[in-house]
């Protein structure tokens, strides 16, 4: 009888520690009422954005025009910053034109070379990533939607004298920055 | 005498000849050649004109299967860790571009467009998770270029219009 009573306490005891131990690793409340503070950490990842670009210069050859189209999606977007009043903006820039020669854009088969003009909104589309008014896309997180769009009007200028198959490669910038208060940037 | 009698007589003969021949016989030769014209000329319309096998209605030139916009993916920032060359990243083709564009990712400092780092093709909806790094990087924050280039997925890998995706390059 008594040996199952020395038992009994040392199981009891041996939970005792063992729960006690639990309850300290997690928070080392020592006294009856107090308290501890325990970190809650929620890491939110820096997301991407998505922008689409047309895969090529694609003009009409009996038309001599063609349209093409540049987007934006920035719906999973969350800029790594506290937002607050903050906000991030997004400029998408037609930066390079391969074939560009004297301010004037060319469609080339290799030898032969054929001026045409990119437009939106009817207005010529600046070349480079500055001034901002340059870019096709120009968006913030202030924006109610979470997407933007831009069509390009490509337009042949003038006749081609040698038949045969003539392009341009364009590469497009993407640039992001903090805005802060009245959205002046954040440099 | 009998010998000039014999002589014009001839002569009367022989023009005669001659005469009888053009009055009569060539003209009848030229008859059968017409005649054998118009035969010939009312055999050929005659046989009925067939139908080109190779004919059939007129047909629009075959287009192109339009051309799939590239899904270009975008990051305010991209870390890298200080003092290693080897690197955990997250360059993502994105699966928009399935059967469409392969995709290669350079990092290049803008200040000095030095090549941090290259990866090969990337299919779509796959990431390239690792890279190694052309040096180690000193801790702290630098202006960087992700130059992303896609490809056709034809034979000939052709490349596309590109883009630079300016971000900041976090070292740590």
């Amino acid at each position: 009888m008594r040996n199952k009573k020395r038992l009994s306490a040392a199981m009891l005891g041996l939970c005792l520690l063992c729960g006690g131990t639990s309850a300290m690793a997690d928070a080392d409340i020592t006294t009856s009422g107090g308290t501890a503070d325990t970190a809650v950490t929620y890491t939110v990842a820096s997301t991407s954005f998505t922008v689409t670009i047309p895969a090529s210069v694609t003009i009409d050859p009996t038309a001599g025009t063609g349209t093409v189209n540049v987007a934006l999606d920035a719906t999973n977007y969350k800029p790594a910053y506290d937002s607050g009043n903050d906000a991030m903006q997004i400029w998408v820039f037609l930066s390079k034109a391969a074939n560009r020669t004297g301010g004037i854009n060319y469609l080339s088969d290799g030898t032969n070379k054929i001026a045409y003009t990119i437009k939106k909104n009817g207005s010529d589309v600046g070349i480079g990533t500055s001034p901002a008014s340059n870019a096709v896309i120009d968006w913030t997180t202030r924006n109610s939607l979470n997407t933007a769009s831009a069509d390009l009007a490509l337009k042949v200028t003038e006749t081609a004298t040698v038949a045969g198959s003539y392009s341009d490669t364009l590469t497009f910038t993407v640039k992001t920055m903090q805005l802060g208060e009245n959205d002046t940037p954040i440099l | 005498m009998k010998n000039k009698i014999l002589a014009i007589l001839c002569t009367i003969l022989g023009l005669a000849l001659i005469a009888v021949i053009f009055l009569f016989v060539l003209p009848e030769i030229g008859g059968e050649k017409e005649q054998t014209v118009n035969e010939t000329v009312q055999a050929d319309t005659s046989e009925k004109l067939e139908i080109d096998p190779n004919a059939g209605a007129e047909t629009a030139p075959e287009t192109e299967t339009e051309e799939q916009g590239i899904a270009i993916p975008g990051w305010g920032s991209i870390t890298l860790p200080a003092g290693e060359k080897e690197a955990a990243v997250n360059l993502e083709n994105p699966a928009a571009n399935e059967g469409w564009y392969y995709m290669t990712f350079e990092l290049c400092l803008k200040e000095t467009g030095e090549v941090i780092f290259t990866t090969g093709l990337v299919p779509p909806g796959q990431s390239c998770r690792k890279v190694t790094l052309t040096r180690e990087l000193k801790t702290g924050e630098y202006e960087a270029v992700i130059h992303v280039q896609p490809y056709k997925m034809d034979e000939n890998q052709t490349p596309t219009n590109n883009a630079d995706m300016e971000t900041m390059l976090v070292v740590k």
